[in-house]
């Protein structure tokens, strides 16, 4: 029988979310690529996410969205260049709204700090909206471990949570589950009646978690900005539940990376115009919250406590290397996984992290290793369109390309020396170019052998057909339609 | 102890960036304009901002009636009645709309303060009724907060929220929203469109666990405030 408290587990028999020891994104990728239900669900959500968001910022913006994305980018990059700073700031106007600040420098420190809280409150029901730091830290078996149910209440996660699964997007945490499998678990775990209609599922979870909400002496969430000049907390939801854990209950913990802050005001408004359309393609999320301390003496309702556990967790470490500072200022839309081609056939638990798609292949060996993820860096073409696509402009190829010379210490095999050499004789000049691309058309179509693709390619090729194929090239090249059509050619 | 804790905690960070204590930092310099809606010149200010109001939050899914300031007891009340609605939880703010409450008893509706015991706000009431301090035209929300006249609750358990609003308070942009540091509500929350998600399948579905219902009447005038009463 599976012990309760272990985590759930993917088609390697690891732990979905942060395996143990070293990780390697293919093998599950793979799996992954041949499930055609996954497939088609993840290909549908993703192109439909991606496209709302072009459409909407286009929309509000028109030709200025990219002059805006880096605006972003500045107010961000300037936050996290004076952390410090803005941390102070916060941290003294919090305190002074009556918010009560915890620092943890890392995962251990996090939890230890939450369960103390919920310990002393003699928490037994703890109701939780999403937030990826609680995933990244396991706050939730640590919570359970000391007596205190943990219910998650976000729709999503709520599903994940009943069904032993874990969440494979930022913002649509269970993109990789179909309705049937909703439908099976509250059979099996909360004794509904069958139902495949999402209406009626929505309204089991409502009611079970009404129920729940009442009850609860713990609130947890996330946070998605700080705001320094107020000391305020600031809460993006869409269904409520956020709301709820944060109002409900007694008392309420925020648990928060330190990279979530914003200087003023009117830097979280601009961030805010940019977050939900990037992330749904809405102009604001239904509810944004500003949350300035517990309830105040004369207040109708609101918590008593509020705490906010600020958490390090080896962000200072991203901070102190230049090369990757950057990735600090997400602020987890998940637009970057959506317009990424890969995300999109590897899939979330591929990435065996909470952060998944490009931000994930970056953050995630800066956060837990390289040397834990070595794979996560290659999994990306270099397209380029996670950085189009990104709200603050974070410069994701240049991060994946740094993050595999890192990997890379060793010159290339013999065989790789003598391709780039070659490469290096082919692009000298046009008319070796022009050799080049007529001998490497025919020997692709010599190993496609008949078929439109090039699926295995023979001796040391090979490796790199095992994860992808290739489609080949045109008969005729560009440059001879070109001339055919009478176009000029320098 | 607590101090020194956080010294290091501060240190640490300050050591990455390269900093020292207290170390001044340049404000930013940037066109925060830039996500400002481009709005058609007009003379009248106050109808533009209506206009895109209205625009704006029916396209998240919000519903709204417009009337005159004296119309609001009655336009509260037909909505009401054709909702079939018959209990409400009024939180003390909407009180001072004098008439309002009177009109909802006649027509039998029950109103409860923000007293009401828990069983009944989530058992029994069917609308939360509040007042907003503010609207942004832009993104087409209504802002609520939980304060000394307001309950967090009231526009968060009832399956439907009815929110007053004055045509005079609607601004441009969040940008123009003015945010006073000295008396900031411990919770101020926009709300731009009812609960809702697309979990499933990517199926939108209304009212997950907030109101699934956003009724806005929005009336023409100023709103009676308890400063300007005393």
């Amino acid at each position: 029988m599976k012990d309760p408290a272990a985590p759930p587990t993917s088609v390697d028999g690891e732990p979905i979310l942060f395996p143990r020891g070293v990780h390697d994104i293919r093998p599950r990728a793979q799996r992954f690529l041949e499930d055609e239900s996954l497939q088609s669900a993840v290909r549908e959500a993703t192109t439909l996410k991606d496209k709302a968001r072009r459409d909407v910022l286009k929309e509000a913006f028109g030709d200025d969205v990219d002059q805006i994305r880096s605006i972003a980018g500045e107010i961000k990059r300037h936050t996290i260049d004076h952390l410090d700073h803005y941390i102070e700031t916060w941290i003294e106007r919090a305190e002074a709204a009556g918010t009560r600040v915890h620092l943890a420098s890392d995962h251990q420190e996090a939890n230890r700090i939450v369960v103390e809280i919920a310990r002393e409150k003699n928490a037994k029901l703890c109701v939780k909206s999403k937030s990826m730091v609680t995933e990244e830290i396991h706050l939730l078996p640590q919570l359970e471990a000391a007596g205190v149910e943990t219910v998650e209440t976000d729709l999503g996660e709520f599903i994940i949570q009943v069904d032993d699964d874990a969440p494979s997007h930022i913002v649509m945490p269970m993109i990789h589950k179909d309705r049937k499998s909703v439908a099976r678990a509250f059979v099996r775990e909360l004794g509904a009646e069958y139902t495949e209609e999402p209406e009626q599922l929505t309204r089991i979870a409502r009611e079970h978690l009404r129920e729940k909400y009442r009850r609860a002496d713990l609130g947890i969430s996330g946070g998605n900005f700080l705001v320094a000049e107020s000391g305020s907390l600031v809460l993006c939801t869409n269904e409520g539940n956020g709301r709820f854990c944060t109002s409900a209950p007694p008392t309420h913990i925020a648990v928060v990376g330190i990279e979530k802050l914003v200087p003023a005001f009117k830097d979280l408004w601009f961030l805010l115009h940019l977050l939900a359309r990037s992330a749904t393609g809405q102009p604001l999320t239904c509810y944004t919250q500003v949350l300035t301390g517990p309830r105040r003496q004369d207040d109708l309702d609101g918590p008593e406590e509020m705490h906010v556990v600020l958490v390090d967790a080896g962000r200072t470490r991203i901070l102190a290397d230049p090369q990757f500072r950057e990735s600090l200022g997400c602020i987890r839309c998940g637009a970057c996984l959506n317009a990424c081609p890969v995300y999109r056939k590897a899939t979330g638990h591929a990435y065996g992290s909470v952060y998944s798609g490009p931000i994930g292949a970056v953050i995630t060996p800066l956060l837990q290793g390289l040397d834990r993820n070595p794979t996560l860096p290659e999994a990306s073409s270099l397209c380029g369109a996670c950085f189009e696509a990104c709200p603050v402009n974070i410069d994701l190829p240049r991060m994946l390309v740094a993050l595999r010379r890192k990997t890379r210490k060793r010159r290339g095999t013999l065989g790789e020396r003598i391709a780039l050499w070659g490469m290096g004789i082919a692009f000298s000049s046009e008319r070796y170019y022009r050799l080049a691309a007529s001998i490497h058309g025919y020997l692709l179509r010599c190993f496609a052998g008949g078929s439109d693709r090039l699926r295995s390619a023979p001796g040391p090729l090979s490796g790199w057909t095992r994860d992808r194929d290739l489609i080949l090239p045109e008969r005729r090249s560009f440059r001879k339609r070109w001339r055919d059509r009478g176009g000029a050619i320098r | 102890m607590k101090g020194t804790a956080r010294n290091i905690f501060l240190d640490r960070i300050r050591a990455a960036l390269g900093r020292s204590p207290g170390q001044s930092v340049e404000p930013l310099v940037v066109d925060y304009d830039m996500v400002r809606p481009s709005l058609p010149e007009s003379a009248d200010v106050r109808e533009k901002l209506r206009a895109l109001f209205i625009d704006r939050a029916v396209a998240v899914g919000m519903k709204v009636l417009t009337c005159q300031r004296a119309e609001v007891a009655q336009v509260v009340v037909n909505f009401l009645t054709e909702a079939a609605i018959t209990s409400v939880q009024i939180s003390s703010d909407p009180i001072i709309e004098q008439d309002l409450v009177e009109k909802m008893i006649e027509a039998s509706i029950r109103v409860a303060g923000e007293e009401v015991e828990l069983d009944v706000l989530y058992q029994e009431i069917e609308c939360g009724i509040t007042m907003a301090k503010a609207a942004v035209a832009s993104t087409g929300s209504v802002v609520v907060t939980g304060s000394d006249q307001e309950s967090r609750l009231t526009s968060l358990v009832p399956p439907n929220h009815l929110v007053l609003l004055s045509d005079s308070h609607i601004v441009e942009d969040l940008l123009d929203l003015t945010i006073s540091l000295e008396d900031l509500p411990s919770c101020m929350t926009l709300v731009t469109g009812p609960s809702k998600t697309a979990d499933i399948e990517g199926v939108l579905i209304t009212g997950v666990h907030g109101p699934g219902r956003v009724q806005i009447v929005l009336f023409h005038g100023e709103s009676a405030t308890p400063s300007e009463n005393s």
